[in-house]
């Protein structure tokens, strides 16, 4: 059943960079070259009483708010952030003012000489903080069938509550932006998934029209929604500086920095009341979402718009309310997240099945099967499930592929299998899609085929599988198609790099395009081939509602995690992790293994080693030594394999794929630690302390 | 400082401050911009090159450390016929996505070759857990350094190979002409009684402590003195059953000496990462005296004593008069600490335990050795200490001596006495990587652990 696409190829761009040949933001030259440095809030709220800066040394600069020719905030969903603090400080870590100028080291020394005044205010720190403060930014619901009746009429009613922790993303490449003011151009290069983001928030803090702001993109060291609207924030602040000391302006993020002032996944607390019926099925849930989203709104409502709408995860729930909640707290703003929102939900509806299960003295996967959703089905948001669900055979091949049946019998202590079923929306949530109509062109130039698109490689294999697409569809060598590197100035928008959605939106139009181009192919001039996104017209949503479908299809995935625990110090030793995938159509096998592989990991590490605290808003663990993502020695073996089932609308029949691997491995992990040691796991990361004083208890 | 050192096969001389990081020189200076800065702090691996044949993380080498030494970074290796065939293989096994870290596994990759040409999976995985990659998993990786591994053996015959070694060489007759700048230990003696300065042996723990950031050069305390590179100070010799380690010994040399315990092996190990632990000594984990230094726990249990020389004069002091707190230790400004002398004794029992944040280069949250010998039947000696859970190592020679002299059955019955006992000796903090509660509970159910190994 193997279409050919899924043929694994060499990646495109891999020479390059297994050579140390790829330059990166960093690497990159520019003459008279300025850099800069950030001096951030030093406390978590308070007003600015004065900033008493030394004598600058000629040709050294302070970039402050009062610099700013237009807007002082970043252009995003909410734009709330202040390029530049005014007088008032929200979270340790914002940025008050840049240091400009040629050498580090002077730079180094003006930024210690710096002295802020404050006046510290009382700073809300926690979602309990915000609770009673009633500091809220956003507050959604939305709701299906009759949960009232349903309760009534229950014949168990269940309280429950689960927690997730921050995750910071640890692209190994800092943040890093330079800013060149040329020829009344600002020209802004740099390490981010979203080059049209960047350059409508220079629009706004510049105060100029899109023809005088190009963005062009440069190879990107691993984002994972890190660089989806975080970098905007430090674009605009480099191109105020290149426009006042009219010299490029660099911006590079050392890692502490990075950590402390960036987004992370929301940290989550999730609680649920559900209505078991005389079956020991679930007839209704209240399920409410909380997210802390920091100091700034920026994104995270979409954020929370996904999370609450993934909430009911794989499963069918006649009745159901679901609230949402994004807290406001003077900490640092949560933001994009590979899952966006999801990740989280999953983990606690996935455990809370699970313990349901055992409180039902039912096996947690039989529980869940009897719970599946399947094709005809309706969604959380009451939209209709067209596409089959193949959740049942995937389930089969995990037990198959893995030693799921042989474990669950054999009850050895400290050791412990756990599955876990989960599903990825794909592309935009909600109206998303429609509202950004992303455009490609596709153009033929003698006998090469140029890429025009917004959507950027930064790891993922954007590239390789655009190439791909294109050289199959017109079955020509993929060398005779040239994917142009982002730049605002040369190709169309497209939308962002984000939502899994450039293979199957941006993939789905060039595919389309590269079809017209087949059937021209013979034509002697130079041919140009424009897409715009336009959503299948069954597709229904109602934003006000929150009702209809939030997303065009989904992509699935069963994982199997194989855990021991160290029954000394509780450290877990995560040995295997299986899993089985329904991503439509694998459009290059070994690419998506590697995406898999690695989203697989991100999400071991965020159950597991990836601890982070804010204590007074300030994070502890604000460096690598203390936040600790997995190494060789932590990762557990994978097995993945896919099952095809394709889309009508993506290319070949792709759908998602580069979120939906971080999303399995938390709750399978979870499951398995606590059948490993008999006891209920509330919350991620998992950590020995928390075995060591669960196992007391 | 004129420093001469010889980069991807070339001798340079350059005129620098010796404080300057070798991450920034390559990258600024000489536009070698393969080596990548991901966090410089020794953690992520994408620095990495390779100093005289060993994989080593830039970021926490400075220039003064360089001198006399050969560098090569990814521009030149990847001309190497070795280097095609790991090309070849990344690419095959998919190793590669958004490749900020790959410059540095190449290089990992390359160190690894130089020691062991035929690493398993294993090695591969210990060589590279100071590499951090976000993006793959790391299987895809390893798979690609294994295949790298198999295509070497096929298509480099070992003949060609060593030929080609000569060859290297025979390219770089010209390294014995770079001017080692090295000083003798007189010479360092008599700077050390004539002015404050700061030593730096391996400097790991000085690199990361006074960072400036990336282009910004750490700023010690008093003006460099490096004495890495001593030779009087990185001999490991076997006198009169009692082992000499010179203080400039690194952990990577310690690993590979014969004449090192497997239990002292074993807790080295688990420090740091490979290509830090080829520069980190153990004079320096010993002068840092952290309460989590993980060289500690077997030094006092077997009581070593240390060297500490000045001009004149030199004395010996064992390690537990030695160090007093947290970073605190009774050196003298114009002393150095040459030797740390151990006895060669072999235990009969042999436990160490290390708790951490995660299994690849990680602190201590806390850790115990323990090692019991025993003669007719009963216990002869016995060496109890724990790591990480007090301002200095926790070690009892009154509470070792209840056992001492002990049936092994005798032994376990004062178990819960001692136990009682120590857990009064524990006094763990909270701090960014753990509990109180939890250092101390690990630490008894560690130190029962061991009563159960020996009891077999
Ligand atoms: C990424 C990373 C991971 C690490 N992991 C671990 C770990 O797992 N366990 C652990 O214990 N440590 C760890 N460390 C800390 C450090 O690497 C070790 O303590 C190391 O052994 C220090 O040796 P050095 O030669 O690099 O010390 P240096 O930085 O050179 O020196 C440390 C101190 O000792 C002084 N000094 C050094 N030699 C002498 C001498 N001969 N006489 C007098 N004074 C001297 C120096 O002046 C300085 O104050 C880690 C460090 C890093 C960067
Ligand atoms: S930059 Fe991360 S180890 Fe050197
Ligand atoms: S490939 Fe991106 S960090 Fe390894």
């Amino acid at each position: 059943m193997k279409n050919n696409i899924s043929k694994a190829i060499d990646r495109v761009d891999g020479k390059g960079k297994i050579s140390g040949e790829t330059k990166y933001i960093d690497d990159i030259k520019f003459d008279n070259l300025f850099y800069a440095k950030t001096v951030r809030s030093e406390i978590p709220k308070g007003k600015i009483l004065s900033v008493k800066i030394p004598t600058l040394p000629k040709n050294y600069f302070i970039i402050d708010k009062n610099d700013v020719p237009g807007i002082n905030r970043m252009r995003t969903v909410v734009s709330d952030h202040p390029i530049f603090t005014e007088d008032e400080v929200s979270y340790i870590g914002q940025p008050i003012l840049l240091v400009v100028g040629a050498d580090r080291e002077i730079i180094s020394d003006i930024v210690n000489e710096i002295e802020i005044e404050y006046k510290e205010e009382k700073a809300i720190l926690t979602i309990e903080d915000a609770k009673k403060e009633k500091a809220i930014f956003t507050d959604y619901n939305y709701s299906k069938g009759n949960t009232k009746f349903a309760f009534q009429n229950a014949k168990i009613i269940i309280n429950d509550e689960y927690q997730t922790g921050y995750q910071e993303h640890i692209y190994i490449e800092p943040q890093g932006i330079v800013a060149e003011f040329k020829d009344d151009i600002m020209h802004i290069f740099g390490s981010m998934q979203c080059p049209f983001f960047v350059q409508g928030a220079i629009q706004d803090v510049l105060g100029w029209e899109t023809d005088r702001i190009r963005i062009t993109h440069s190879t990107t060291g691993g984002a994972f929604g890190g660089k989806e609207e975080f970098p905007s924030l430090l674009a605009c602040q480099v191109a105020v500086a290149s426009l006042k000391t009219k010299r490029p302006v660099k911006i590079i993020y050392d890692r502490n920095e990075d950590i402390i002032s960036s987004t992370k996944r929301h940290p989550s607390e999730i609680h649920y009341k559900v209505a078991l019926d005389e079956n020991n099925k679930i007839s209704a849930l209240t399920i409410d979402v909380n997210f802390n989203a920091g100091a700034f709104s920026g994104i995270s409502p979409v954020v929370l718009q996904r999370g609450i709408f993934s909430a009911t995860g794989v499963y069918n729930i006649p009745n159901l309310k679901v609230m949402g909640k994004n807290y406001k707290t003077n900490t640092v703003p949560c933001g994009a997240y590979r899952g966006f929102g999801a990740p989280q939900v999953v983990f606690a509806i996935e455990m809370l099945m699970t313990n349901i299960a055992k409180k039902v003295k039912k096996n947690s996967l039989d529980f869940k099967k009897k719970h599946l959703l399947k094709s005809g089905d309706f969604t959380a948001t009451n939209g209709k499930i067209r596409d089959k669900i193949k959740l049942p055979e995937m389930i089969k091949i995990a037990e198959k592929i893995s030693n799921y049946k042989k474990y669950s019998a054999d009850k050895k202590k400290f050791k412990g299998v756990g599955v876990s079923l989960f599903s990825h929306g794909c592309g935009f949530t909600g109206k998303g899609e429609n509202d950004i109509k992303g455009k490609i062109i596709l153009q033929k130039k003698g006998k090469q085929v140029f890429i025009n698109v917004s959507s950027v490689e930064m790891g993922q294999g954007a590239e390789t599988a655009l190439r791909k697409i294109v050289s199959h569809t017109l079955s020509i060598p993929i060398e005779n198609v040239t994917y142009e590197i982002p730049d605002t100035k040369k190709v169309p928008d497209s939308g962002p790099t984000v939502a899994s959605r450039t293979t199957m939106i941006i993939g789905g139009l060039l595919r389309s395009a590269s079809i017209e181009l087949k059937e021209k192919w013979n034509e002697k001039n130079d041919i140009s081939i424009s897409r715009i996104y336009k959503h299948p017209d069954f597709l229904k949503w109602n934003d006000d509602k929150f009702e209809g479908d939030a997303y065009p299809v989904y992509s699935y995935g069963v994982n199997v995690a194989e855990v021991e625990i160290d029954p000394i110090t509780f450290e877990i030793d995560v040995k295997k992790m299986y899993a089985v995938y329904d991503v439509g159509t694998v459009i290059d096998e070994r690419a998506l293994q590697g995406q898999m592989q690695g989203g697989m990991l991100q999400g071991v590490g965020w159950a597991t080693t990836e601890v982070m605290n804010s204590v007074d808003g300030k994070l502890v663990q604000n460096n690598m030594t203390d936040y600790k993502i997995p190494t060789t020695k932590d990762m557990p073996n994978f097995k993945c394999e896919f099952v095809t089932n394709p889309y009508e609308f993506g290319p070949f029949g792709a759908k998602c794929a580069g979120e939906l691997p971080l999303t399995g491995p938390p709750p399978a992990i979870a499951e398995a630690v606590s059948n490993a040691l008999g006891i209920s796991i509330k919350k991620i990361p998992i950590t020995p302390e928390y075995l060591m004083e669960a196992m007391k208890k | 400082m004129n420093i001469e050192f010889q980069l991807n096969n070339k001798n340079e001389m350059i005129e620098v401050d010796p404080s300057r990081r070798l991450l920034d020189i390559l990258r600024d200076d000489f536009g070698l911009t393969s080596v990548k800065e991901g966090c410089g702090e020794g953690e992520c691996g994408a620095c990495i090159i390779l100093l005289d044949g060993k994989a080593v993380n830039s970021c926490l080498l400075s220039a003064g450390m360089i001198a006399g030494k050969s560098i090569l970074t990814l521009e030149k290796f990847n001309e190497t016929d070795e280097y095609k065939l790991i090309e070849k293989s990344f690419l095959e096994a998919g190793s590669v996505q958004c490749g900020f870290c790959t410059s540095g596994m190449v290089m990992s990759t390359a160190g690894l070759l130089n020691v062991n040409s035929n690493p398993n999976e294993t090695e591969i995985k210990e060589a590279l857990s100071g590499n951090l990659c976000r993006c793959t998993g790391y299987q895809m990786i390893i798979e690609g350094v294994k295949l790298a591994v198999e295509k070497i053996e096929k298509e480099i015959p070992l003949v060609k190979s060593q030929s080609r070694k000569e060859e290297k060489n025979k390219e770089v007759p010209s390294k014995q002409n770079v001017k080692l700048q090295r000083k003798s230990l007189v010479e360092i003696l008599n700077i050390l009684d004539d002015r404050d300065v700061t030593i730096i042996s391996g400097g790991t723990d000085l690199m990361v402590k006074n960072a400036g950031g990336s282009g910004v050069k750490p700023k010690f305390k008093n003006e460099p003195l490096f004495i890495g590179a001593l030779e009087e100070l990185k001999q490991i010799k076997l006198i009169d059953n009692e082992i000499h380690i010179g203080s400039a010994v690194t952990l990577n040399e310690l690993l590979v000496n014969e004449n090192i315990s497997e239990i002292f092996k074993k807790s080295i190990s688990e420090m740091a990462s490979f290509p830090t632990r080829n520069i980190a000594t153990i004079g320096g984990n010993i002068i840092n005296a952290s309460p989590a230094g993980d060289t500690l726990p077997f030094l006092y249990a077997v009581d070593a004593k240390l060297v500490l020389k000045n001009k004149n004069n030199e004395r010996m002091i064992s390690i537990k008069d030695f160090i007093l707190g947290p970073g605190k230790t009774i050196i003298n400004s114009n002393e150095l600490l040459t030797e740390i002398i151990i006895p060669a004794k072999i235990y009969d029992v042999n436990y160490y335990k290390k708790a951490g944040s995660r299994k690849g280069m990680t602190l201590s949250k806390a850790s115990m050795i323990g090692m019991i010998s025993f003669e007719n039947n009963l216990v002869s000696d016995v060496r109890i200490a724990f790591g990480a859970v007090a301002s200095t190592v926790v070690r009892s020679r009154e509470l070792e001596e209840k056992i001492i002299g002990k049936t092994n059955q005798e032994a376990q019955s004062v178990y819960f006495d001692i136990c009682g006992e120590y857990e009064k000796l524990i006094k763990p903090i909270d701090d960014s990587r753990s509990s109180k509660k939890y250092r101390k509970d690990v630490c008894l159910n560690m130190l029962r652990d061991f009563f159960v190994k020996f009891d077999k």
